[in-house]
């Protein structure tokens, strides 16, 4: 009786599947086996290697009929000791789904593929580790943003099963949203990108035993992350009881794959694959012959068992003779978006599968709930001419009133420590702002004597402002006795010291970080630079000061706070080199509205305490909100001037543009569509419609992935929030004559 | 051929990499400015190396004495400069490490590049015997008398069986610290060549 085995996933590039692998560890084992690899097109080249006796390459998975596929498959593995391993993930699913509990199939029941699925992964109750945090991808915009802003601006966007793309602006982020979705056919998701170690465990089960596992650190690796050169490792024990016990409530078959990032601190689950992995022959190299195992436990034929080779394997790459016939490629102008190419046609099943799950009806969602007086002035402001931003005093005095709140708080716990916040003006000079934070006991914050000229007209004095930036003395020096200057450059800092002493009660210096790459500030990454501050510090007569501005917007929150911490034990150390005391930080802005509620202001008080404990000469903690407080307080009503159907969905131009809304490319804006049947504001909800600017720019787009009500119209009108930052204060006249 | 036996004595001779102070303000201004750096970049476990070090300096040929004033300047350092840094960063970080000497074995037609750039910078190659060279690494100390090897140049933690990437090491000496230390399950004894598997 001769062995047959049906090895299926034969792709071999960089990012290969294991068809090849397993099969060049099953004739290891096996040496007279019969190999039948089985592929869905000639392209994916491991087909014409010669392991296989036989090679069955399918149609494409657009053009397979499943019943019949079924049956072709059951014919197939219906000769004695025929067996089925697969190397591809949605074939897997597909298969788990059409054969339960075959003898000759082995893959994982189709209930244990469900608790191993991406982002959740319910297995995980099982092991001592967890996920990255994520965020669906169904989930609203306004959410995606402030986890993508929370994590630094650098996710992972992620296919339901395979494929994963790493995004660092808004605008790729949603391309790849839209791709991966169409390309996979949706449950798409955002993982925070981890920095660490890449690692991998390798198992193998029979029946929810667990017949062996390895662990792999990559050496080398693709640009695409993937192994191209790996050590194999017995795996941790902890990892390896919580396997043993996860398989066998699974009632695991077939070979699995978990792919870990190893940081300083944790281990993070980051996929979860139901078949062996593309590397598995180096696990036979190290003897362990993973697949053999499986056939073994299948069949009852025991495998021919070597000792290891070698601990550490790499991949090479050389050419042989193709088996099949391959059409010449045409220049191809491609009109879709989605352009994965995968040969064996993994994305084309998954689309197939995905067509049975309904769809969420994309419906309006209920009424906005506004107060009184906010709906009162928007129905006002519906009314003359459009686009026009609307204040909303009310959620600046909230937006104020809660970081006024905390830092009288905080200010409670260190007396000894003046806690204030100077509103940054360039967020948005609007003197009605400026007159709230000033009346709210804000100082304010200039980067300019513009900026300072328009400060004091709305009833700041000098005392209550800080200078800082590169031009801030520009155009000419209106006022001195400042609270605060902060040079931005070393001979920057010799022109004020030239100043005299009433320039400012604190006079210090921004630093760069060297792990952030800015233009701003002293490099302290330069030993030149760095001992000329030491040199001109010491000649600083009034209070010193240091300050850095790292938007955690841009790396990411829990990175800001290791930052934080980072600096002030360098400032600490700073203080006994210059024998200097430093009396004043002044830590910045750049927070979003929700992370400075959900994260900055709950986590004040150890900040100041920090610095406390390292600082003892301090008397001043400064910050510098901007966007914080000011963004969510202005909004922008729009007109539509035309409604669009396309094959797609549909598309508004509306009267509003990027010109008003410059930031539309970079961070979503919730949408509010104003009913005049029921005079009430609805927040628009996801789907497949867009909403364009008025001007003749191909990225004039406002919103994308919105569901637009049914009966809109020309003449209707939109509100779109959060405007009340950088739209506002950048906006420009593009288009209006 | 040169014997490792012979090899070992003239390494015996010398001594861990040290940098001097000329005990002004610049030489404690350079030091000082290296560790507050770090303060700036060092991960949360005070144990792991300051990897950030080789991404600052390239590997060289330096004159030695060596003063701090002058390695702040320095584009490049040699293994013995590299070793010295790290141990007074970790000193700062209140992490106990040790110079550790070592010979390693090279291919020739790789160690002839090394003699090259030394040779090209008018600097004495006192470090090669033929296929075997001097190295100067650090022992970094965790509890329990637990130490691991890091190599500032290759920024890597040695493998106990011996492995580096081109080459392989032959013997390895721990100066100072407790009598016997505990290297990934290895009793090391401190201040005497420990010969790696196989020799």
């Amino acid at each position: 009786m001769s062995l047959r085995i049906y090895v299926s996933g034969l792709h071999s590039d960089p990012n290969p599947s294991p068809g090849l692998g397993v099969a060049r560890a099953l004739r290891h084992g096996y040496p007279s086996v019969k190999l039948v690899g089985v592929d869905y097109s000639p392209r994916s080249s491991g087909a014409s290697d010669e392991i296989f006796d036989e090679v069955i390459i399918m149609n494409s998975w657009e053009e397979v009929d499943l019943e019949t596929y079924r049956h072709q498959i059951e014919q197939w593995i219906s000769e004695a000791e025929s067996y089925w391993i697969s190397g591809l993930d949605v074939e897997t699913w597909w298969l788990a789904s059409v054969f339960p509990n075959s003898e000759r199939v082995l893959v994982p029941p189709f209930s244990a593929l469900e608790q191993i699925k991406k982002p959740k992964f319910t297995a995980l109750k099982y092991f001592p580790f967890s996920t990255p945090p994520y965020i669906e991808a169904m989930k609203s915009d306004d959410d995606i943003y402030e986890f993508f802003a929370a994590h630094g601006y650098d996710v992972w966007v992620k296919g339901p099963y395979y494929e994963a793309k790493r995004v660092r602006n808004w605008w790729d982020l949603k391309r790849e949203i839209h791709v991966l979705s169409e390309v996979w056919g949706g449950e798409v998701y955002i993982q925070a990108h981890v920095e660490g170690r890449e690692e991998t465990l390798a198992y193998v089960a029979y029946r929810g035993e667990l017949l062996d596992a390895v662990y792999l650190t990559k050496l080398i690796t693709t640009r695409e992350g993937k192994t191209w050169g790996g050590r194999i490792y017995e795996p941790p024990e902890e990892v390896l009881e919580a396997l043993r016990r996860a398989v066998k409530q699974l009632g695991w078959t077939g070979g699995g794959e978990m792919e870990f990032i190893r940081t300083s601190e944790s281990l993070y689950l980051i996929d979860w694959n139901p078949r062996f992995p593309a590397w598995i022959y180096g696990a036979v190299i190290a003897g362990r012959n993973l697949p053999a195992y499986l056939i073994e436990a299948a069949s009852g034929v025991p495998h021919v068992k070597t000792p290891g080779i070698a601990r550490d394997f790499v991949r090479i790459i050389y050419e042989v003779p193709s088996k099949f016939y391959i059409n010449e490629p045409l220049v191809i102008k491609s009109i879709r978006e989605a352009s994965y190419k995968h040969p064996s046609g993994m994305p084309a099943l998954s689309r197939r599968l995905k067509r049975t799950t309904p769809q969420a009806p994309q419906i309006l969602s209920g009424v906005f709930p506004l107060d009184n007086d906010t709906a009162r002035e928007l129905r006002e402001k519906i009314e003359g001419e459009t686009p026009k931003y609307v204040f909303l005093k009310s959620i600046l005095e909230n937006q104020i009133n809660k970081l006024v709140s905390t830092l009288h708080a905080v200010a409670g716990e260190f007396p000894w420590i003046n806690i204030r916040a100077a509103y940054s003006i360039k967020t948005n000079p609007d003197g009605r702002v400026l007159e709230i934070a000033r009346h709210k006991g804000l100082m304010a914050e200039a980067i300019s004597q513009l900026e300072v000229r328009k400060a004091t007209k709305y009833g700041f004095k000098c005392g209550d402002i800080i200078l800082n930036g590169p031009g801030k003395f520009w155009p000419r020096l209106i006022c001195s006795g400042f609270h605060a200057v902060f040079a931005d450059s070393l001979s920057e800092l010799r022109r004020i010291l030239n100043r005299g002493e009433d320039l400012a009660e604190v006079v210090g210096v921004r630093i760069q970080h060297p792990l952030v790459k800015q233009r701003f500030g002293v490099a302290v990454n330069s030993f030149e630079e760095t001992v000329n501050m030491f040199t001109l510090v010491k000649s600083i007569n009034v209070k010193f000061g240091v300050h850095f501005h790292i938007p955690s917007s841009i790396i990411g929150v829990s990175k800001w706070f290791e930052i934080y911490k980072s600096i002030i034990k360098y400032i600490k150390l700073l203080e006994s080199v210059i024998g200097k005391k430093i009396s004043a930080v002044d830590i910045g802005g750049g927070w979003t509205p929700k992370s400075f509620d959900s994260a900055f202001l709950p986590r004040l008080v150890e900040l100041v305490s920090y610095a406390s404990r390292n600082l003892p000469s301090l008397e001043e903690f400064l910050m510098e909100p901007g966007k914080a407080l000011v963004e969510p307080s202005f909004w922008l009503i729009t007109r539509v001037l035309d409604v669009r159907t396309r094959s797609w969905g549909r598309e508004v131009v509306v009267d509003a543009s990027v010109a008003e809304m410059p930031s539309a490319p970079l961070k979503p804006h919730p949408v509010l569509y104003y009913d005049e049947d029921t005079s009430e504001f609805y927040m628009l909800r996801k789907g497949e419609d867009r909403i364009l600017g008025r001007l003749c720019m191909e990225d004039d787009i406002l919103a994308f992935d919105i569901k637009l009500p049914e009966k809109v119209k020309e003449g209707d009108i939109f509100v779109f929030l959060n405007v009340g930052a950088y739209d506002m204060s950048m906006s420009y006249k593009f288009g209006r004559g | 051929m040169t014997a490792l036996d012979e090899v070992l004595k003239i390494a015996e001779t010398y001594l861990p990499t040290e940098i001097f102070s000329h005990h002004d303000e610049e030489c404690e201004v350079a030091r000082k400015y290296l560790i507050a750096l770090d303060r700036l970049l060092m991960p949360d476990n005070p144990l792991e190396p300051p990897s950030w070090l080789r991404e600052k300096y390239r590997w060289g040929p330096v004159q030695h004495p060596m003063f701090w004033c002058q390695l702040i300047r320095a584009r490049e350092l040699d293994c013995g400069a590299f070793s010295a840094v790290v141990r007074e960063i970790y000193q700062s970080r209140g992490v106990v490490a040790l110079p550790v000497q070592a010979i390693l074995e090279y291919p020739l037609h790789v160690i002839q590049h090394w003699k090259e750039m030394w040779r090209k910078k008018g600097i004495s190659i006192n470090w090669i015997w033929e296929k075997y060279v001097y190295h100067e690494i650090v022992g970094v100390i965790s509890k329990d008398n637990k130490i691991k090897i890091y190599d500032p140049v290759e920024n890597v933690w040695i493998n106990p069986l011996g492995y580096v990437e081109r080459g392989r090491l032959v013997a390895l000496r721990i100066i100072g610290g407790p009598s016997r230390l505990y290297w990934e399950g290895r009793h090391i004894i401190t201040n005497r060549w420990y010969f790696v598997k196989g020799h």
